[in-house]
């Protein structure tokens, strides 16, 4: 597990005639390059240190908003947190490009062991960033932080805290099954009328087989095993060739030019459309139609066992 | 010809009238969920068009040159007695708007965030756009004394302010010194506009002017046109009269709402094709199979003297029988379905906040437009007709004399 204190504040950052409102961040240099992706965005200038003192590290789109490049000063006036103004002259060492809109166009950083001088904030922190090696250990700790914490501070897992992205995955997800339903309904049908045209292309031979001995029991067992056949092969044979394509395509993902630039304001950051080769998702698919294989020759079963063995035997 | 053709294709239909009421179910229920699905897709896009031209861009804006790019306050339109002339005398002009916008830092007691404040008139406002349908809470008013601002509901939340809650905006002024303005919050708007939910701050006009050091300009202007199709039209005139200032559609500032528009289309089309393209294979076995089952009397009929010509028209009759009842049915249930959710919408108040985040409402209201069943129609028509052509080849191939002694059976 890896873990880091960040201080957070929102200041005005100035050039000459141009200021902008940025979210200023507190961090320690170290320990955030192994927790987040901050050192490896840098695009122009360098990261930061642990003994920067009036280092600034800039989103692109903040330095570009501020008409400032590395080497030069910018300064910065906000609130410390006893109340009283803070302001400085930084100098920006390293500029950014993680790609979120938002975050590069709002964002800078500055090493917190300086910014606490500034902001009255030693041994203080908005919040401390924990990233796990498993993903399934985060619920644990969070619980297990719950109780040892003092009521003033809380633990959040992404998922709490990430709570409308959480919920925008979902209705992403829900207007995904939606969609595939359509799809499967007309599966199904499409199934159904194959399976009642073949039962019934066979309904004189289904008679005398009622003739000779088979109750509807047997009947509905033998077209149930047929089916099952046909489902086994054709749905194994769907699975490979669908797991194929999503894991040429998490290799190769399609990219859309602009895409990233059309759509930055909803944190998209690629050009490319991400694939994911996902087991559990292939199969719960295939088990689907499966399913719906299996449930789509009840109705033609059904149907040829009404027939009495001289109706099937006489049927044109 | 064609009487005998049909009759025979409606009787071929009856004598299997299982079989041909599983195609005609299959294409109805798959075209109504298609209707239903291209209407609230086409529903939430439009409602974020209108979110955006209500509260935001009009159907046109007119920024200074060089605005929207460096948002700097000397970038600022500052002829504004002209423009308003100008834009009075317009009949194809139905309301307009002045804003007033500089970015700063909005501060609590205990939290700051970045944020737009914008000076506005709320009486404006509501004639422009109805602005004031978009509060959620707290009253639709600067205050007695226009000391009170109106706040995005995501700002609020971040800021965690409420109703009453003392608010510092700090930014640079027009002369380039930083100047502070506080206020109390007397309303809470959700337009559903990310940048307005998340980020700007609402007060008078007239305070902002004097926040601002900055009397008689704008950053904005933008105009409600009466006629949609006319909207071209004033654009470039405005551009001709004001050859200084950026005029501009909404489609021009929202191209992501256009794109998304177009993603969805793309999208309905792909899925019609797919799920046509599976009823095809449907309609295709049930028609093989009608033909292969009847073999001989077709092999009959060419004996006797029957045109090939004929034959086949039956069996495509057949064919579009069953699609045009399954069209109708499907037509009808999918308007009944769009028509519902047109008027009441379907409540997803469960994914609100996942909602939200796309600027869309918890209750999503679907679009009719006559194009879905011009278009559901040519989807089917277009399925029937290939499903058709592999078994008329099959049809073609036949040889009468052998069907006839069973030899091809």
């Amino acid at each position: 597990m890896e873990f880091s204190p960040r201080f957070e504040t929102y200041v005005l950052l100035s050039k000459k005639d141009k200021t902008v409102g940025s979210m200023l961040g507190g961090i320690i240099p170290s320990k955030e390059s192994s927790l987040s992706h901050l050192k490896h965005a840098l695009i122009k200038g360098a990261y930061l240190e642990g003994n920067d003192t009036r280092a600034i590290y800039l989103g692109s789109d903040l330095a570009k908003r501020l008409d400032v490049d590395v080497g030069e000063e910018i300064a910065m006036i906000g609130s410390s947190l006893d109340y009283s103004t803070a302001a400085d002259l930084f100098t920006v060492k390293g500029i950014f490009r993680t790609g979120l809109f938002e975050f590069d166009s709002t964002s800078a950083f500055a090493n917190k062991a300086y910014l606490d001088n500034i902001m009255m904030s030693k041994n203080k922190a908005s919040y401390f960033t924990l990233s796990f090696l498993d993903n399934q250990a985060a619920a644990k700790y969070v619980n297990a932080l719950k109780d040892k914490l003092p009521r003033t501070c809380e633990a959040l897992s992404w998922q709490m805290l990430l709570s409308t992205l959480v919920q925008a995955m979902q209705v992403d997800s829900l207007f995904g099954y939606i969609s595939i339903s359509i799809f499967f309904l007309v599966i199904f049908f499409v199934i159904m009328i194959f399976s009642y045209v073949s039962i019934y292309a066979r309904t004189r031979q289904i008679g005398l087989l009622r003739a000779l001995g088979f109750t509807p029991k047997d009947i509905r067992i033998l077209l149930f095993n047929e089916m099952l056949i046909i489902a086994f092969f054709s749905v194994t044979l769907g699975g490979i060739i669908g797991a194929a394509v999503t894991y040429y395509f998490e290799i190769h993902p399609l990219v859309v030019s602009g895409l990233a630039e059309t759509y930055k304001d909803y944190g998209i950051i690629s050009d490319a459309l991400p694939t994911r080769f996902d087991l559990f998702t292939i199969s719960w698919n295939a088990l689907s139609i499966f399913i719906l294989n299996l449930t789509s020759i009840l109705y033609p079963i059904y149907k040829i066992n009404q027939l009495s063995v001289t109706e099937a035997m006489r049927h044109v | 010809m064609y009487k005998i053709a049909g009759q025979l294709a409606w009787k071929s239909l009856m004598r299997r009238k299982t079989r041909t009421w599983m195609v005609i179910t299959m294409i109805a229920m798959s075209l109504s969920g298609l209707l239903l699905l291209q209407g609230i897709y086409d529903g939430m896009v439009s409602h974020m068009i209108n979110t955006a031209i209500r509260s935001d861009s009009g159907e046109i804006s007119l920024y200074a040159s060089k605005y929207r790019l460096e948002k700097n306050l000397d970038y600022r339109i500052g002829n504004l007695e002209d423009i308003k002339k100008y834009l009075d005398k317009q009949n194809m002009i139905d309301a307009y708007v002045i804003r007033l916008a500089q970015e700063g830092l909005a501060a609590t007691a205990h939290k700051s965030l970045g944020a737009i404040l914008k000076g506005i008139s709320l009486e404006d406002e509501r004639r422009f756009g109805n602005f004031d349908t978009f509060l959620s809470q707290g009253e639709y008013s600067f205050g007695d004394k226009d000391r009170e601002a109106l706040v995005g509901f995501k700002l609020a939340e971040k800021l965690k302010a409420t109703l009453g809650s003392r608010l510092i905006f700090t930014a640079q002024d027009a002369n380039g010194e930083i100047n502070a303005i506080a206020f109390r919050i007397k309303g809470i708007v959700k337009t559903g506009g990310l940048a307005i939910d998340e980020g700007s701050i609402f007060i008078s006009m007239e305070k902002m002017a004097e926040f601002l050091s900055l009397s008689g300009a704008a950053t904005q202007i933008a105009l409600r046109i009466k006629n949609e199709s006319k909207i071209k039209n004033v654009q470039n005139a405005l551009q001709r009269e004001f050859e200084s200032i950026d005029v501009l559609r909404w489609d021009e500032l929202y191209p992501l709402l256009i794109q998304m528009r177009e993603m969805m289309d793309v999208f309905n089309m792909v899925s019609y094709m797919i799920v046509f393209t599976i009823a095809a294979l449907g309609i295709f076995g049930v028609i093989l199979v009608s033909i292969l089952e009847r073999v001989r009397e077709f092999s009959i009929m060419l004996a006797i003297g029957t045109p090939y010509q004929n034959i086949r028209h039956q069996i495509v009759t057949e064919a579009f029988i069953m699609s045009l009842f399954g069209y109708v049915l499907g037509a009808f249930s999918g308007g009944i379905l769009l028509l519902y959710t047109a008027s009441s919408g379907i409540d997803f108040r469960y994914f609100e906040a996942g909602l939200e985040s796309f600027g869309l409402n918890a209750v999503l209201y679907a679009d009719i437009r006559g194009y879905y069943f011009l278009q559901a129609f040519g989807a089917v028509f277009f399925a029937t007709l290939l499903s058709v052509l592999w078994p008329l080849r099959v049809l073609k191939k036949i040889k009468p004399i052998e069907a006839i002694q069973g030899k091809m059976l």
